[in-house]
């Protein structure tokens, strides 16, 4: 177990206030941990900021024990195709007017300047891994439903073979079955690659399957605890 | 909403450019079809102007001088015995012609500043931004006055300083599009997978924010043939040789009595051309927008 | 009898380009007065379809069949303005997405007292009854809430106040589209808890229609459960929660984080081609032959309880 990824007393603030302040944990490959708190707690704004698509005010990220802010500027796509976050809204995710085949080979067809029919026939065993068939990739994301979408964009995301996936609250616009579908999903294919995932959601019952360790995000200071005590204070929390 | 109607609506907005979706939205539309129809006649007249008249619209008669309709001119002759006719259709040609070149080369340059101040962001967006403000707050016909004044008259010369008029108002708009669309969670996948910044904007970005800019270019087209035959009106711009609208009403201004026709037909061409596009501007944002309430604006 | 709502045979079918949608199919069930129906489905289940119809707010290109009655007057006969006397009134929705529903530059004081107003209040006691509304929703300050714009308030809030829209009416019938919807935890546990105290403290009957089962649970007397446009069970929320019948219900329990997060394999089979037999029967745990070819019917298993299950059927 590699240590995948290290932060350390991470800041944002915003005008007046802070967003997020002295964030710091490590996580292994192939841990989840968890950022719970609720809406406009920053925890999104913090899983951006871990993949690189916005800026901490201040604090150190070290990806595989190299300061990321270090890294050379040719280097830094390669970085970013090893960190990957999926989104909320599924049906945004993708480029509404291009069709998913388009869209999931497109990462794989820039960086290895591959054929876009070779790259996707090399997806087909993930393809099937994640429930869905080849022939659904053919259309455009507005005709897909939610759960179908998350689980294409899965294959895009593991296409890129990602050590880090920060995952932004995935399931919660997903009804109930489609979110159990799609987040087991998640963990096979996590466990399967030993992938490293931040997983951020504001449902604790969620977190409490999914994470090894939860970091709680109350007024912008991130408290880390083990599932255990997770538990009670969701308890607690509840009385 | 239902997520019916939801569904429905994210399938039309992913496939309104399927030839599919706008063939069947334009198949509800009669008014459309005859005004998209209309537009292609015009282009073609345009085009083959000296096929439709024998008549050169530059030889002078002036013993047949403002002449009414007749076998020989179908709509008359103007002060200097030239036929009407003729000179309307070769107009066509000068006022398309200068406001089609003037929209393309400021859609193109208003559309590459524009996104690249959007997506850039920063301290380059706000100085780029003000430009364009600087840019709009003069009123298009002063500004445009006065660099024809500065510049001197020609065809060239006025799509140049008609393009110097028209960009901003594309940059302004494309610019918009692009800062609100920039933030959208598949923008954000694609900086994710490490794709590079121009290829994010002109493959995802600037595609999906288009339409309304295109639709705006369609309705200046009218209103920059205005603008032309507003300025031959006023005396600048088009040498008085080539035939143009605008010129042809204020030459024939002290003949309106005798000669009315002069007045009344290049006046009411620019009106139904300029109306002409106009409708084509709207129609073509109804057919490719499924979210418009629009019942039909004929 | 004593149904505030009956709705029989309803079928709603909406004609695209692409085939017609049914969106429901034969849906039949009934809400005694007082009592809270609540309607479980997933996206494509067609739940959202019948509280619009009830509310004869669906799209004009849609096809309705079936009879909904109302105090045993079918509302699907009126004409729009003899419905419009109802509608906001006596039969009052909740919508789904408050943030969209409601007017984002008007105060939501004004906006709870355009409602209020309605129903005939004198003008000067209006904000007192828009105060009242708004305390009764468990606002801790309820004047701020009256003077502050929707952006101002959290999803929660946002929630509260467009219910207060619809309470202020005084309604007799209460339609709750999808009220937990898109809300984060702290949020959707304090919704459901103001809407365990409305119903507590009224005596309105509900149409609840969601896919949040806690919801369900907490506020529900009957449910039913869609599936594809159908019913495919019916009956006392207690006892559906312990001992669920359909497999699809069962399914859907068994999905729940606490319940282990069982998912259910494949997925919906949507609106259009339908299967010829039972429409669950791709997904079942149990599949029978029948129902790879035969349709089933729903069938009454006790006085109050209904399934669309072969398995059950005499």
């Amino acid at each position: 177990m590699s240590q995948i990824l290290r932060v350390e007393g991470l800041y944002k603030t915003f005008g007046h206030g802070d967003i997020f302040r002295d964030v710091s944990f490590t996580l292994d490959s192939g841990e989840t941990i968890g950022l719970f708190g609720m809406s406009g707690s920053g925890k999104s704004t913090l899983g951006r900021c871990i993949v690189g698509l916005e800026r901490c005010t201040s604090g150190k990220i070290y990806f595989e024990g190299d300061d990321v802010s270090t890294v050379p500027k040719k280097m830094r796509p390669l970085l970013r195709t090893k960190m990957q976050m999926i989104f909320q809204h599924p049906e945004i995710s993708f480029d509404p007017r291009r069709r998913l085949i388009d869209s999931v080979t497109e990462p794989l067809v820039y960086h290895t300047k591959q054929d876009q029919q070779d790259v996707f026939r090399s997806l087909f065993p993930l393809i099937e891994a994640v429930g869905l068939h080849h022939q659904l990739f053919e259309k455009y994301p507005g005709q897909l439903s939610g759960g179908e979408l998350q689980r294409a964009m899965m294959v895009r995301i593991y296409s890129l073979s990602p050590k880090l996936i920060v995952a932004d609250e995935p399931t919660s616009m997903l009804d109930m079955s489609v979110q159990a579908q799609v987040l087991n999903l998640m963990k096979d294919l996590q466990q399967k690659n030993n992938t490293a995932c931040v997983f951020i959601s504001h449902d604790p019952e969620v977190m409490q399957i999914m994470c090894d360790r939860i970091g709680i995000i109350t007024d912008g200071t991130c408290t880390l605890v083990e599932k255990e005590e997770f538990d009670d204070w969701v308890s607690y929390m509840g009385s | 909403m239902s997520e019916t109607v939801h569904i429905a609506i994210l399938r039309g907005l992913s496939i309104s450019w399927e030839k599919y979706d706008w063939y069947h939205r334009l198949k509800e539309r009669r008014d459309l079809q005859i005004v998209f129809v209309c537009i292609i006649i015009v282009f073609v007249l345009s085009l083959c102007a000296p096929l439709l008249t024998g008549q050169n619209p530059n030889s002078q008669d002036l013993r047949g001088k403002n002449q009414g309709p007749s076998l020989d001119h179908l709509l008359g002759t103007d002060y200097l015995g030239r036929d009407l006719f003729a000179r309307v259709m070769y107009g066509l040609q000068t006022s398309l012609g200068i406001a089609g070149t003037t929209i393309l080369i400021s859609f193109v340059i208003g559309v590459s500043i524009g996104s690249l101040s959007g997506y850039l962001g920063g301290w380059v967006d706000n100085c780029i931004a003000r430009i364009i403000d600087l840019f709009l707050a003069f009123p298009s016909i002063i500004l445009a006055l006065a660099l024809m004044l500065l510049m001197g008259s020609g065809i060239l010369n006025m799509i140049m300083m008609l393009t110097i008029v028209q960009w901003a108002s594309f940059a302004r708009l494309i610019r918009g599009q692009v800062l609100s669309e920039k933030n959208q969670d598949y923008v954000l996948s694609s900086r994710a997978a490490g794709l590079p910044g121009w290829w994010i904007v002109t493959k995802h970005i600037l595609p999906n924010c288009i339409m309304p800019v295109i639709v705006l270019a369609t309705m200046d087209i009218g209103h920059t043939i205005l603008t032309i035959s507003t300025l031959s009106f006023l005396g600048i711009g088009i040498p008085p040789a080539i035939p143009e609208w605008g010129s042809m009403i204020n030459s024939g201004l002290p003949y309106m009595r005798i000669a009315p026709f002069n007045v009344i037909i290049p006046g009411l061409m620019i009106t139904c051309v300029t109306l002409l596009f106009n409708i084509a501007g709207e129609g073509l944002r109804d057919i490719t927008n499924p979210l418009a309430d629009n019942e039909g604006s004929l | 009898m004593n149904s505030i709502l009956e709705v029989t045979d309803l079928n709603v079918s909406f004609p695209t380009r692409n085939g017609v949608i049914h969106a429901s199919q034969q849906v039949s069930f009934r809400i005694s007065k007082g009592k809270s129906c609540v309607l479980v489905g997933e996206t494509g289940s067609g739940k959202s379809v019948i509280g619009q119809s009830v509310l004869r707010l669906l799209p004009q290109k849609s096809i309705i069949s079936g009879s909904i009655r109302y105090k045993g007057l079918d509302i699907l006969t009126l004409s729009e303005e003899e419905f419009s006397h109802l509608r906001g009134r006596e039969i009052s929705l909740v919508p789904q997405n408050p943030s969209a529903s409601l007017d984002p530059l008007m105060k939501c004081g004004d906006q709870i007292a355009e409602s209020v107003e309605l129903r005939g209040v004198k003008k000067s006691s209006v904000t007192e009854e828009v105060l009242h509304i708004l305390s009764n929703l468990r606002f801790l300050d309820p004047v701020r809430v009256s003077l502050s714009l929707p952006s101002r308030l959290s999803g929660g809030m946002r929630q509260r106040v467009a219910t207060g829209i619809a309470l202020a009416s005084k309604p007799q019938f209460l339609v709750l589209d999808e009220p937990t919807k898109g809300l984060d935890y702290a949020a959707r546990t304090s919704t459901i808890d103001i809407l365990h105290h409305i119903k507590a403290n009224r005596q309105d009957t509900q149409l609840l229609i969601t896919h949040d089962l806690d919801l369900a649970h907490r506020i529900g007397d009957t449910m039913g459960v869609l599936y594809s446009g159908e019913l495919v069970e019916f009956g006392p929320v207690n006892e559906i929660f312990s001992n669920p019948l359909h497999p699809y219900t069962k399914g859907l329990i068994s999905a729940l984080p606490r319940n282990g997060m069982k998912p259910i394999p494949g997925s919906c089979p949507g609106f259009l081609n339908l299967p010829k037999g039972c429409y669950f029967h791709k997904r079942c745990p149990h599949p029978c032959a029948r129902g790879e070819d035969v349709h089933p019917e729903i069938c009454d298993i006790s006085e109050e309880r209904q399934v669309r299950c072969h398995r059950f059927s005499a």
